[in-house]
Formats: structure tokens, sequence, C-alpha cells
């Protein structure tokens, strides 16, 4: 879990005078699930692009298995199991011609693991691509992606368009297969359940930058929901980390990152307040859409924001 | 209704502008040809690029009028509005039928300006009975010429309103726009050919006025002419053409209506019937059949695409030689070997088109967002990807129109002028052929769009061919013309290949074939098109 497989180092990119990534730093160890989270347009499919090769960063430096993508893009390609959200495949051949195309291209192709994909997933062999349902086209597009044995997979909202049932069913399928495989997988995903389950480390993009990653348990660690009495925090100031603030009666019901010490210095002055443990999508929603100036104090209200 | 009709006006601007500058553009080329050169030939040279044009226009404008909503995803959007479908697809093909004229009209509209003030004139009517040139016809009456201005623009914009109509209605049974801009070209050239069924041999003036109320094209015909000087376009009128006209308004409107009506009906009940019905599981697919090499399966994957498209080209060959040969009635020698014999003069001109048709098709759909990303994302080297796609298209062109042709017609009959197989037809079309392919391909990696890259080669080899005829310094230029000359002389039995005019212009057409894809490539390259009208990119 030490050596980095996937490395992107202070990104940045513009379409024309829009800035869509911003200083965006990941790194991803081998053998770890990184969850890259972030809102439609947050600029996730962007910086899968740059991580493929398939357009060039502004700046920064991208290395995938030590590679450079834009130089070595067969190279790198060829290690990399990659599913694309809504992925589309040559629609006029069918799953046994798309393997057997596809092959010669990687060295590593195991053709009995190709097809005990399709029995798993009871995708028809011989049926043209067109006339798959769409859960089907996503799991042979999973397939497609496991199919040489990657040493890094990359996975853009692989379930998007999917409906529930058929959503929590692909996940199944990820999880087992992905578990066996041990690969290096990012995982950039808008609909937290997905991740939740398969992600050892997040990364938190939010318009453009990285807001927040680290490792999963210690994020659901260091990011509390506190209830605190609203006249104690009336003449505080609010913690570093505020993500979250909202009244409930007389309480406040805040969320901070960092929150350790903050828990620390109220259980040393003795005040009345709780602990909540939080699920993956309410740390996510707390980064992207929580607001920090309803805390009560005027000298609180100067903007605070969450810190990266 | 007056929010559609702005809707309408913000989607069709773009097109209006681009199609009246042409026809401002063609019509100023007609002038200035005419003040140059004097032949009182502007009516006929503003008609065939009227002509041109409406076709072009119209198979634009009917894949947008057709399939646009569908393609753009936005039809659905529409559907959940309180409007009636009936009456957005009202205004989307009136929105084209005016979107298709007013070029022509305005085009006219400067063509009458300039003979009103005395700037250009038109010579006399031709008389079929008694054909004479038109340098020795006197000029015609300001009356007369401008009846003949009004005559041919009102056969351009009614010609190009009917295939207009017509590709919409075959369009809403499609599911692409592209599919469009391969059958518009189809219908477009057998509505050609059938237009000068009824100019052969004696007129028949009634017969014209029943065939051109169907077929409104059908009532001008064009002649081109060389003097030493240059070329001029002469044109003859059907004598109840104005009749024929009005009579065709009637089927117009049924169109519109039949348009209108079809339009709501959902593309699963249009389309699947008639897709269940034809498809069958690939049967490759149940082939042991290995691809031991990446360069194998891209050659493998390549001829898959390439060869089913250049086949149909040509059979669509075989298809108008057939229906040539019957309309002549050609009894001298059998069937089979009138059709063989003939066949090379379909492949050329359909091998034109055709080539255009597979360059386009073949890039667009490696080059589209979708199917483009997928193979983006593989390990298969871009260089390697690009010139792979273009050299099994381009072979898959050569060998499926020519070679077949070549091997089907080497020992056909060579009775007539430019019957049967020869040197000259090996020497000159699969290199034109060739040219077209390559100018296809740059078109659509420049736009990623194969409608407006197959429409760009199509006008970059007709507008080099005008302006090459034109001038009596390169008149000699002229691809087709020096195609002729070597068929003649080598019939004659002294053909030489070592001529410069052949070897300056076809030697241009085989190093363009070569250098053009190098630029092709680097347009390819981009994610995103380096020029382009709507370049989309999500995040």
């Amino acid at each position: 879990m030490s050596e980095a497989a996937i490395v992107i180092e202070r990104v940045a990119k513009s379409f024309g005078p829009n800035q869509v990534l911003q200083d965006v730093s990941i790194t991803v160890p081998a053998g770890q699930t990184l969850a890259l989270l972030g809102r439609n347009g947050a600029g996730k499919t962007t910086t899968i692009r740059i991580l493929l090769g398939m357009i060039p960063a502004d700046c920064g430096v991208v290395r995938l298995g030590g590679l450079d993508p834009v130089t070595d893009s067969v190279k790198v390609l060829g290690q990399v199991g990659y599913l694309a959200e809504d992925q589309t495949m040559y629609p006029w051949m069918t799953p046994i011609e798309l393997f057997r195309f596809l092959a010669p291209f990687y060295p590593t192709w195991d053709m009995k693991l190709a097809h005990d994909y399709l029995e798993r997933f009871a995708i028809p062999r011989h049926t043209k691509i067109s006339r798959l349902s769409k859960g089907q086209a996503v799991k042979l597009g999973l397939g497609l992606a496991l199919a040489h044995r990657p040493s890094i997979v990359i996975l853009d909202d692989p379930a998007m368009g999917l409906d529930p049932i058929a959503r929590k069913e692909f996940n199944r399928d990820l999880v087992d297969n992905l578990q066996v495989s041990g690969a290096t997988v990012l995982y950039s995903s808008h609909l937290l359940d997905e991740v939740e389950s398969v992600s050892d480390a997040v990364a938190i993009l939010d318009r453009g930058r990285i807001v927040r990653s680290g490792l999963t348990e210690s994020l659901r660690d260091e990011v509390k929901q506190i209830l605190l009495p609203l006249d104690y925090a009336r003449a505080k100031m609010p913690p570093e980390g505020l993500l979250d603030v909202r009244r409930h009666d007389d309480r406040l019901v805040i969320i901070a990152d960092h929150a350790r010490e903050f828990i620390e210095d109220l259980s040393a002055k003795s005040i009345d307040f709780n602990v909540v443990d939080l699920r993956l999508d309410e740390i996510f929603e707390a980064f992207v859409i929580g607001r920090t100036q309803d805390w009560p104090s005027e000298s609180a209200s100067q903007a605070v924001t969450a810190s990266p | 209704m007056n929010n559609l009709i702005w809707k309408q006006w913000r989607e069709s601007r773009f097109h209006l502008s681009i199609f009246s500058l042409w026809m401002i553009l063609a019509v100023c080329y007609s002038i200035a040809y005419e003040l140059g050169h004097q032949f009182q030939a502007v009516v006929g040279s503003f008609s065939s690029s009227a002509m041109l044009y409406s076709v072009v226009a119209a198979i634009v404008l009917a894949a947008r009028a057709a399939v646009g909503e569908r393609t753009d995803g936005t039809l659905s959007f529409t559907a959940s509005l309180p409007i009636s479908l009936r009456r957005v697809a009202a205004v989307r093909i009136v929105g084209a039928m005016v979107t298709l004229v007013i070029p022509i009209l305005i085009a006219a509209l400067i063509l009458a300006a300039s003979m009103v003030t005395g700037l250009v004139e038109q010579a006399e009517p031709r008389n079929p009975d008694a054909y004479t040139r038109m340098l020795e016809r006197p000029t015609g009456s300001l009356f007369v010429s401008l009846e003949q201005l009004a005559s041919v623009t009102a056969i351009a914009a009614f010609g190009g309103v009917q295939l207009l109509l017509v590709l919409s209605l075959c369009g809403l049974w499609l599911r692409t726009q592209g599919q469009v801009g391969v059958l518009g070209p189809v219908i477009a050239l057998v509505f050609i050919l059938a237009a000068g069924v009824l100019w052969t041999g004696a007129r028949w003036p009634t017969g014209q006025l029943l065939y051109g109320a169907i077929l409104p094209q059908s009532l001008v015909i064009h002649w081109g002419y060389g003097e030493a000087t240059g070329g001029y376009t002469d044109h003859e009128l059907a004598r109840y053409r104005w009749v024929a006209l009005g009579t065709a308004i009637p089927l117009l409107l049924l169109l519109t209506r039949c348009f209108v009506i079809w339009y709501v009906m959902p593309i699963s009940k249009k389309a699947k019937p008639i897709r269940n019905r034809i498809s069958m599981s690939s049967i490759h697919s149940f082939l042991p059949m290995p691809l031991p090499h990446r360069w194998v399966a891209l050659i493998w994957l390549e001829l898959r695409q390439s060869v089913p498209v250049a086949a149909c080209g040509l059979l669509l060959a075989v298809a108008i030689t057939i229906a040539g040969q019957w309309m002549e009635g050609n009894s001298s020698q059998d069937f089979g070997m009138a059709i063989r014999s003939g066949l090379p003069h379909s492949v050329f001109f359909v091998g034109m088109l055709w080539a255009v048709v597979v360059g386009a098709g073949l890039f667009s759909t490696d080059l589209d967002s979708r199917l483009g990303s997928f193979r983006r994302t593989r390990p298969i080297s871009p260089t390697i990807w690009f010139w792979n796609k273009y050299f099994v298209g381009l072979f898959a062109v050569i060998a499926t129109l020519d070679g077949m042709t070549i091997l089907v017609s080497w020992s056909a009959s060579r009775t007539s002028g430019n019957s049967g197989m020869s040197y000259a037809y090996i020497a000159c079309f699969p290199i034109i052929h060739a040219f077209m392919y390559s100018l296809a391909v740059l078109g659509t990696c420049m736009f990623r769009r194969p409608l407006i890259g197959g429409i760009l080669a199509i006008l970059c080899y007709t507008i080099g061919t005008i302006v090459v005829s034109s001038f009596p310094g390169t008149m000699q230029f002229e691809p087709v013309d020096i195609y002729n000359k070597l068929l003649s002389t080598e019939r004659a039995g002294n053909a030489s290949f070592a001529r410069a005019d052949y070897l300056v212009v076809y030697g241009f057409f085989v190093v363009s074939t070569i250098f053009l894809p190098v630029i092709s490539s680097r347009l390819a390259r981009p994610l995103v098109p380096v020029i382009g009208w709507f370049p989309k990119f999500s995040t």
C-alpha cells in the first residue's frame, strides 16, 4: 500500500475562460480504492480524462503506474481498466467479437476470465451490443475493464442511469470482483451509497478544487456532528474546521472537521453536548453545501469556510 | 406560436446565413464570369448553381428537420410542453423550406437587378427544334430574360423543397442525421437521373407538364458547352412549366401534411418493426476467428465497417446502370453484357459520391464523443489507428467500387464512346475516388460531423472544377475532360498517359491523397474538434 499507483500533483485545467480544475492533487497508493466524490460539474470526468491522457492538463504532474499518460499513453492504457459513465461500445459487435477485437491490445488479456464475466453477469454472447439492456451493457463494460487483469482500475460514474436495483446489483458485482483483483481503484461518483462500501479513501472535489481527502475511516473519525447549547456557542468563536451550522430550538447542530480538539475542549469545560457519527453522504454534503453563516455570535459571523 | 417561430429562427439563422452567402457568391461569380466572357448565358449559369445549392441545402435541412430533435435529445422535452407536436413539426418543416428558398430568391433578385440595369444580358431561349450556339443567338428582351430567370428560380426552389420534403419524410424512419446524409445524395441522384428522362429525343410538352408536376426538377435541363475562350451552361425550359409548378403545389402540401402527421409518431413505432424483420445475430460472432495481432484486429475492424458501405455504393451503381439500360431500351446486345458495359460510366459518378460517404462515415463514428472516448481509452496508438483506418477505408473504396468494376467490365463490349472498361478509366477514376475520399476524411476530421465533412468535400471538388473549366488557360485541366481525351486517344489506338495535363492534374490528386491525411491525422487527435461550431465538453 506504500508505492503510489496514481499521482496527480497541482493539476489545473481551463476550457476557455472556464477554470475547471485548480491545483488538484491526489495520490492513490497501490492496492487502495479511492472514491473521487463530487457533484455534477465538479470536475471528476475532466480529472479522469487528464489521468488517461485524453486531454492535456494546463499544468501539474500526472503519473499512472509511474508513467506519463500523455507521452506513454499506449503503455498506460494497457495497464488500466477503465469504465466510463454511459460507456458506448461498437454497437454492431457482439460481446464475443468485442473481446476478440480487444484481446490483442492487452498483453495480459485473459480470455477465460472474460468468458467467466459473461457467464457471471449473464450477458448473452452473440447478441449485438446495440440490443443489450443498459444494465447488461454496463456489466459488459465492467468485464472489459477487468478482463486483462489491470493493475489500475478507473471507474467514472459507471452505474449512472441504472435503476436503483440494477445499481445495487452492479455494485455487488463490482465489490466481489474488485476485492478479488487487488487492483488500485479510482472510483468517481456522486452517488455515495455506491462507494461507501468499497472505498478505502476519499477525495472530495468541489468546483474544481479538492476540498478534503483522506482515508475513509479517518474521515469518519475526524468529521463529527456536535449538538451543543446555543448560549455556549454565542460566547465562543467557531471551531477551526466548521463545515455546517444549524439551529434546533436552544441547541446548535454543527458539523466540524478535525473535531477532536473542539470536543476535548467541550469536555474539559463540562459542557452538555452530544457527538453523532456521520455517514459518508452526510460528510460529503457538509463539505459541498454546508453553511457556516448561522454561527450565533457576531464575531463568528465573519466568513468561516471549510478548511481543506 | 410566436415562440415556436422564434425558436425555429434561432435554430435556422446559422444555416440561413451560410446558404445566403453561398448563393450570393454564386450569383456574383455568374455575373462576373458573364462580364468577362459575354456568352449571354448568365441564367443557365445561375440555374445550375441554384440546382446544386438546392440539393445540398435540402439534404442538410432535412437531416435537421427530421432527426435534429431526436439526435439533440430535445424531442421528449418538446413533447412535454403544452404545445401540439404537430404544430412543432409544421414550424420545423416550414422553417426549413423558408431557409432553403430565401437564399435562392436573394440571388435571383441580385441577378434580376443586374439584368434590369443592363449590366448583363441573356441570349434568347434555346429552340429545341433548331439548335444554335449561344454566341449565334440574338440577345433576348428584358421581359423574356426575366421570365427565364423567374422560371429557373421557381424550379430550383420547388425542386429543392420537394427533395427536402421527401428526405424529411424518409428521415422520420431513420435514427441519425448521418443516415439522412447518406440517403440524401442517393435520392438526389435518382431525382437527377429521373429528371432527364423526358429530355431525350423529341419533346413531349404534355408529358413534361405531368412529369414536372411530380418532379419539378425535370422542368429545366442544362447543357455544358466549351468554346475556345471558356465554357458556358445553356438551358432549356419545359413549355408548360408554370402550369406544372402550379399543379406541383398540392403534392408539396400533401408531403408537408404527411410530415406533420408522422413526426408525432414515436420512433419506436416507426423504426422497430423494420429493424426486427431485417436484423439477425451476427454470423461473424459464431465463427471461431481469432485476431492474433493488433494490426489484424484493427484491419478486421475497419474492413467490417467500410466494405459493406462501399458495397452499397457498387449496388447503387449497378441499379443505376440497369435503370439506364432499361430506359434506353438497347436491344443490340444482351442485357447482361449491356450492364457490364455501362457499369464503368455509373461507377465513375456514384464512386465520387460513395468515396465521400465511406470516408465521412468511417471516420465520424470513431471521432464522435461517445464511441471516440471508448476508442481513446483503449491501448491503441492514435497514429496507428488513423493510418490503418485511412488506408483500409481507401482500399475498400478502390477495391470494392473500382476493382470490382474493372473485373466485371474488363471483357465487356466497348461499342460506344465511353462504354466498357478502358486503361483511361484505370488511370483516372480510382485516383479521383481516392482524392474524394481523402477530402471527405479531412472535412470530417475537421468538423467531426459526417454531413458537413461530406458536403464540403463535394463542394471543394465541384467549385474547383467549375473554376478550372471557366478560364481558357485552365480549361484543359478539367479532370473528366482529361479522361475523355485519354479515352478517345485510347479507342483510336494511340493512348498516351504521359500527357502534361494528365500528369499535372492526376499527379496533384495523388499527392493530395497522400498529404491531406497528414493534416487530417492532426485534426483527429484532440478529443474536441479544433474547428467546430458547437464543441461540447462535460466536466
